[in-house]
């Protein structure tokens, strides 16, 4: 018996021995390219008094990370994405150096440093089972370009700093892109074969000197893109061309702070969209002038406010937001009252780890015009690594 | 036996969450800086444990102390921590050598790092809460302080 135990054990740091030098191998690689990732499902279901509605079940997100580190100044990240479960994108793909430690540049395909969702979009870091609607309509989460600029951290003044030249929404093609109702979110070209007219500058500034108190203002500034320039000729007028560009100035705020079993989250955007009333008309669109979005959200989270020690955390939340697609119109457009919506949203989310989160929520909309609109009943998962 | 599984397994999870890093030059130097300052001596000596994360702080002679590298996951990749511990196991300080995310960069504030001091890695878990708007990265931080104390404990 003692002999076939000491044989096991033999064989055991034998095992163990020949793993351990696979896995120090491994590590090298492991020190040098990185693996992780998200992904996030639901089912929501509309409910309306008197109507019936069909259920949406979706997995809307499934990501994969992938970096590597060339050295100790030059990396590469990326985000591939597979959205519902049959699209396939690029979310992000950028080479980065690092200069000093206070500064890095990148190029590829780059986030808009705009609001606190379009950056950092992991489904265990927002509450709620679907993204704000500001991060939706107003911010046209996850927003991304091709691009470059620089971005670092003051570390004396507690600032992180991004500024980046990206290319520009596509306002037209064939038809205008920009709408109403969904303003910008159908003009993104998310670095797939991009019609470039013009450069467009945004940067963003994250003062978070106190821990838990995360202050941001971010801007974007620029003109769009239309494909009507494409081999137009000197001699020839560019009026048609210029009336399909729109000009956009987007300024935006948030704030996040925690405290103990506490969370609570605000933002608040606004963009001014110019040569509107030359755009309407080449498109018969009716984009507006001006546009806002805004939320404020409060969280606590139950299992800590009872003491109970756990991992674990159960946030109880609600979040109210106010937007408007097309806020102020100039020339002939009549303003459209239901565009001018607000929602509250309010539910539970269960974190059975740190990264891995199930949610539940109810959403109400309203508008100006009163029009009936059915509430969502949401449920989904999420989980990063 | 049980201990060399318990390791085994200890490494194959730093594996699998906190690959192993190294120091630059400049890096190591600003870190033996900080150890000096934390202990208030010159003239230490490093050895590596049986664990080459956790390098023993010896001064004349005796130890005085510990220390550890361990990279832990950002968004877009690792980043390094050096944890320094008394000889009884007890962190004296946590600092973030090497930061290279687009956000979270508040976690490298000393005052929040200094959260994790005087804890000891033999009888208490982090408790320190994850930063709002920096959740990622602090969580991370955490789950490698964990990792730390336990490599450490196995290591000594």
């Amino acid at each position: 018996m003692k002999k076939r135990l000491s044989f096991r054990v033999k064989s055991i740091l034998l095992i163990a021995l020949v793993l351990m030098g696979f896995t120090s191998l491994a590590q090298e690689g492991a020190q040098n390219t990185f693996i992780g990732g998200y992904a996030e499902g639901s089912y929501s279901q509309p409910l309306q008094k008197g109507v019936r509605y069909n259920g949406k079940a979706d997995f809307q997100r499934m990501v994969l990370y992938l970096g590597h580190n060339f050295n100790d100044r030059l990396s590469f990240f990326s985000e591939i994405e597979v959205e519902h479960s049959k699209e396939i994108w690029l979310e992000q793909a950028f080479l980065q150096y690092k200069v000093i430690p206070q500064l890095s540049l990148k190029a590829g395909n780059l986030l808009i440093p705009m609001g606190i969702v379009n950056q950092t979009h992991e489904p265990n870091t927002f509450n709620g089972v679907f993204r704000p609607t500001v991060d939706n309509l107003i911010i046209p989460t996850t927003w991304r370009e091709m691009g470059f600029g620089a971005n670092g951290r003051l570390d004396c003044l507690g600032i992180d700093y991004q500024v980046y030249m990206v290319n520009s929404p596509l306002s037209y093609s064939d038809k205008g892109l920009f709408s109403a109702n969904k303003f910008m979110r159908d003009a993104r070209q998310k670095a797939a074969e991009a019609i470039t007219s013009n450069f467009n500058y945004t940067a963003r500034l994250e003062w978070n000197k106190v821990p838990n108190l995360k202050l941001g203002l971010s801007g974007y500034f620029g003109k769009t893109s239309s494909s009507l320039y494409n081999g137009l000729k000197e001699d020839q007028s560019s009026s048609k061309a210029d009336s399909s560009v729109l000009g956009i100035s987007m300024i935006e705020i948030d704030a996040q702070y925690k405290i103990g079993a506490l969370s609570l989250r605000a933002q608040g955007v606004k963009s001014w969209i110019d040569n509107t009333s030359e755009y309407n008309k080449l498109t018969n669109q009716k984009v507006g002038s001006q546009n806002y979005g805004a939320y404020f959200e409060a969280s606590v989270d139950i299992l800590k406010l009872a003491s109970i020690d756990t991992e674990k955390e159960l946030n109880i939340f609600s979040r109210y937001e106010i937007y408007d697609t097309q806020s102020k119109v100039i020339a002939n457009i009549v303003k459209d009252d239901k565009l001018t919506r607000n929602d509250l949203t309010f539910g539970l989310g269960l974190k059975l780890s740190s990264n891995a989160v199930v949610k539940a929520d109810y959403t109400i909309t309203n508008n100006k015009a009163k029009t009936d609109i059915p509430d969502l009943l949401n449920f989904g998962i999420g989980l990063s690594f | 036996m049980k201990t060399s599984l318990i390791y085994f397994i200890l490494t194959i999870t730093s594996l699998l969450s906190f690959a192993q890093g190294s120091l630059t030059q400049p890096q190591e130097k600003k870190c033996k800086n900080i150890i000096e300052k934390v202990f208030n001596k010159t003239g230490l000596q490093y050895n590596t444990t049986q664990d080459k994360d956790i390098q023993r702080i010896v001064s004349n002679n005796k130890t005085i102390g510990y220390y550890s590298l361990m990279n832990a996951k950002g968004k877009i990749g690792w980043f390094k921590i050096i944890i320094i511990y008394s000889s009884d196991l007890t962190i004296k300080k946590v600092y973030i050598a090497e930061y290279n995310e687009t956000r979270g960069g508040e976690i490298t504030n000393p005052k929040y790092l200094s959260k994790y001091e005087g804890l000891n890695a033999k009888t208490q878990k982090p408790k320190v809460d994850a930063i709002s708007g920096a959740t990622i990265s602090s969580n991370s931080l955490k789950k490698a302080i964990e990792l730390s104390n336990k490599k450490l404990i196995f290591a000594t």
